[in-house]
């Protein structure tokens, strides 16, 4: 039965009216009141959208994004909840312990289990920018671990998210599963955002907290990052993809009424609209090429496509504020809710002005 | 005119290929005497490597001693869109001779070069040839890519990969954003074709298709003696023979076929240029190729060969010819066989489309070849400026830079046979007519007659055929 759900969700049109109808009447809860969408996040679940990348979906990574973009076309903070759970799936697919594979992938994988990606840390500890922040020594069975870790997304008391860390014994990076409801561990609220309130976002603390092997995913993480860089970073396009066409949609939802002067404007929705096409296309052709691909001329690629993702979400939420005018400045109206959302995509690691350091690394020769 | 003061000799680069024309060696297959000064160069000689005028060629100090621009990056981010533009996806000799052809042709429109590389200008054979002249990679590069885009009025796309091409759009799809194209030309060039074999994988296993792959290389061999096995003895396969022994290291040479460089030259004489090879220290294996391959912990790899012969050493190199890149094109329906498939106005299935160099078949033949490309750039340039040219396709003499027993080739059809005629040099004739030749060792000296004769011969035959 499962499987006729997921087949009929394929199709765009379908997917579309389901979040139309059990998301978009939340997003001002989501977005004021910071109302975490966790009926909606299993639904989905169910609907096989986070399965569409992993080796069981054929790695479909378009078709992942596709459904985030839809996502965020509505809610960006939802989105990006999707893009946690989505990245948690593809690290777990690749999990070096087959017991941590076996045991996750598939709860995981249908929307059963929730979880996160604290990997923001580990990505930059590999790219020389940051210290590990938490730390494990190895004991029988598994590890313990200590240290406090900031910003972690979609998480809640019952939720898992998979983290790095920094094994004292052997200096090694460590990648592993954290059960929010093991013992020693605590979820902290952390200072209110501009947006992405809904996000089920949180600063763990790790107190003396066991982490038993079927829920390492490496034991040596060096090798294990490179592999997973490609499809962790596409993977958020489904938040630009979406942003900027809720922003399209706006511009031409107000060219009914207010044509004969925002023709005066510098951005229209037909330029942008060729450009959010472009940039579609783009990532539908690096999407074919992530599996089975680390290398460095991949990865320059796509932090360029998601430069570019950013670039124009931030456009595209200005533009849109300019076309709507005073009604894009209520306190609920989805122009500046956008405005919010599109600085996120710019900031979130790796953020444009990391990329832009990283390309000029590798565009060095 | 003789010289006394050899030691005023000077040296001058070729822009376009790199051949260094010196002043104490002349070029006597060219007609010029050693010893004559770049000045005494009559206006119709030509480079014997590319077949460009003297008036592309720059005193080899100026070429070298140009300062590279300090590492900042000056990249605009902004996306060229001249609906106008004529748009190149290629950074390689092809791209940047129709750049420059696009530009001669007319001074105003604005061209787009798209380059997954960064782009510098550098003569492709030399990718071999450096090691051999002591030079490091980068000494190789002619124009830095930033320099060379000033040159030539081109709105450089560096390090940015063509993903799609949209027909329908008249867009280049690249990470960066679309690019907009009133007419496109691909120049995408050739990859090595890649081995398949059992063992660990074939990781170590390289091939030397860009200054990339070349600085990699050099990068692991310079500074010793390393035991290299070059699996493939075609042109490039033979060059790097020749090339890397020159330079000091070991080499050893396999190829499938009967001979070296089998599409080309008769089996006679091939075995003169393995000879050549042999005496200079490479081992040469025919009719055999690489089983197996493994590494060790310590890096080294030992292979297997048909035959039964292991080799122990640091490196293989893999040179088993050139494989046209159409993905691109075919991906965005144009017809493509081996190649992808032009005219004589070397326009693609779309008529908008244009391409060039080693990526494309005209008339059912690939030539990967510089002064093929020259050619056909000019074409292109003519085309787009609304002037009518064509390219013919007619061969060029292939001159094999092999130095310890150097080679030249008129290529030839199937049909026919090779005539031994006199010491290092072999005739090809279909019925009474020379169809091309081949001359090795000191006989190559000879090209420039043999060319001549085959001309003669070619337009004898015409009249006598009506």
């Amino acid at each position: 039965m499962a499987i006729s759900v997921a087949e009929t969700t394929r199709s765009t049109t379908n997917f579309r009216a389901l979040v139309a109808g059990s998301l978009e009447p939340m997003v001002v809860d989501i977005d004021r009141s910071g109302h975490y969408p966790e009926g909606f996040m299993r639904l989905i679940g169910e609907h096989g959208i986070y399965n569409r990348h992993t080796t069981e979906g054929g790695h479909d990574f378009a078709g992942a994004i596709d459904a985030m973009s839809e996502v965020s076309r509505v809610c960006m903070s939802t989105g990006f909840c999707v893009w946690c759970h989505d990245a948690l799936t593809w690290y777990l697919d690749n999990a070096e312990v087959p017991e941590t594979r076996e045991k996750w992938l598939g709860v995981v994988g249908n929307g059963q289990q929730l979880g996160g990606t604290g990997l923001s840390n580990g990505m930059k500890n590999v790219a020389a920018i940051e210290a590990l922040k938490i730390h494990v020594r190895p004991v029988d069975g598994g590890y313990i671990a200590n240290g406090t870790l900031p910003w972690v997304s979609n998480l809640a008391p019952d939720h898992v998210f998979a983290a790095v860390f920094n094994n004292e014994s052997s200096g090694h990076r460590v990648m592993a599963l954290v059960d929010c409801a093991a013992p020693g561990f605590e979820l902290k609220q952390c200072a209110e955002f501009v947006a992405l309130e809904g996000s089920g976002t949180y600063a763990c603390h790790f107190d003396e907290v066991f982490i038993p092997t079927d829920q390492v995913i490496s034991h040596d993480a060096g090798g294990f990052l490179p592999r997973i860089r490609a499809g962790f970073v596409l993977l958020q396009m489904g938040m630009p993809l979406g942003v900027i066409e809720g922003c399209i949609e706006i511009m031409e939802s107000m060219a009914k009424t207010h044509a004969h002067v925002n023709g005066y404007l510098d951005e229209q929705p037909e330029a942008l609209r060729e450009e959010l096409n472009d940039l579609r296309v783009a990532v539908h052709a690096l999407a074919d090429e992530v599996p089975g691909n680390a290398s460095n001329r991949l990865f320059r690629d796509i932090l360029q496509v998601r430069e570019q993702g950013s670039t124009l979400s931030l456009r595209a939420s200005q533009a849109a504020m300019l076309h709507a005018g005073a009604r894009g400045y209520l306190a609920d109206a989805p122009a500046q809710r956008k405005l919010r959302e599109s600085y996120f995509v710019a900031i979130v690691t790796p953020a444009i002005k990391h990329i832009r350091k990283e390309l000029a690394r590798l565009e060095a020769a | 005119m003789t010289d006394d003061n050899a030691a005023s000799f000077r040296q001058y680069i070729c822009l376009v290929c790199g051949y260094i024309y010196d002043e104490a060696d002349g070029d006597p297959d060219g007609g010029l005497p050693p010893g004559t000064r770049y000045e005494d160069i009559p206006d119709d000689w030509v480079c014997p490597d590319c077949g460009v005028s003297k008036a592309d060629f720059v005193p080899l100090e100026e070429a070298t001693k140009t300062p590279a621009p300090a590492a900042v990056n000056h990249r605009s981010r902004a996306l060229p869109t001249d609906p106008s533009q004529v748009v190149i996806i290629g950074g390689g000799m092809a791209g940047w001779a129709a750049a420059e052809a696009i530009r001669r042709e007319d001074p105003h429109r604005t061209v787009v070069l798209i380059t997954a590389d960064a782009g510098h200008h550098y003569p492709k054979p030399r990718l071999s040839s450096a090691a051999g002249e002591g030079l490091s990679p980068d000494e190789i590069i002619l124009r830095k890519a930033t320099e060379q885009a000033a040159k030539h009025g081109v709105a450089l796309l560096s390090h940015t990969r063509a993903l799609r091409i949209d027909r329908s759009r008249q867009r280049v799809i690249t990470a960066r954003g679309g690019v907009p194209y009133h007419r496109l030309v691909i120049a995408m060039g050739a990859e090595q074709r890649r081995l398949s074999l059992a063992g660990n994988g074939d990781e170590p296993i390289r091939t030397i298709n860009s200054l990339e792959d070349y600085r990699a290389l050099r990068s692991e061999i310079d500074g010793r003696k390393a035991s290299i096995l070059i699996v493939g003895g075609g042109l490039i396969g033979s060059e790097f023979a020749n090339d890397l022994t020159v330079a000091g290291h070991q080499i050893t040479l396999v190829e499938r076929a009967e001979h070296l460089l089998s599409a080309l030259l008769p089996a006679a004489a091939a075995h003169s240029l393995e000879s050549g090879f042999t005496e200079n220290g490479v081992i040469v294996y025919t009719r055999n190729s690489l089983q197996s391959l493994a590494s060790s912990s310590d890096g080294q790899l030992k292979a297997i060969l048909t035959n039964g012969e292991t080799w122990e050493g640091d490196l293989v190199i893999s040179a088993l010819g050139l494989e046209p890149n159409t993905h691109l094109a075919r991906q965005a329906g144009l017809e493509a066989r081996q190649g992808l498939v032009v005219d004589d106005q070397m326009r693609t299935s779309d008529r908008y489309i244009f391409a060039l160099g080693d990526c494309v078949e005209h008339r059912g033949v690939i030539r990967p070849y510089v002064r093929a490309l020259r050619r056909q750039a000019s074409v292109i340039g003519a085309t787009l400026a609304g002037g009518t040219a064509g390219y013919d396709g007619t061969p060029d003499t292939i001159i094999i830079k092999t130095s310890l027993h150097p080679v030249a080739v008129y290529p030839v059809s199937l049909q026919g046979e090779w005539v031994a005629v006199q010491e290092g040099r072999w005739n090809h004739y279909i019925g009474d007519r020379l169809t091309g030749f081949a001359l090795t060792g000191r006989a190559v000296a000879e090209t420039k007659r043999v060319e001549k004769e085959l001309r003669e011969s070619a337009s004898h035959s015409v009249d006598v055929n009506g």
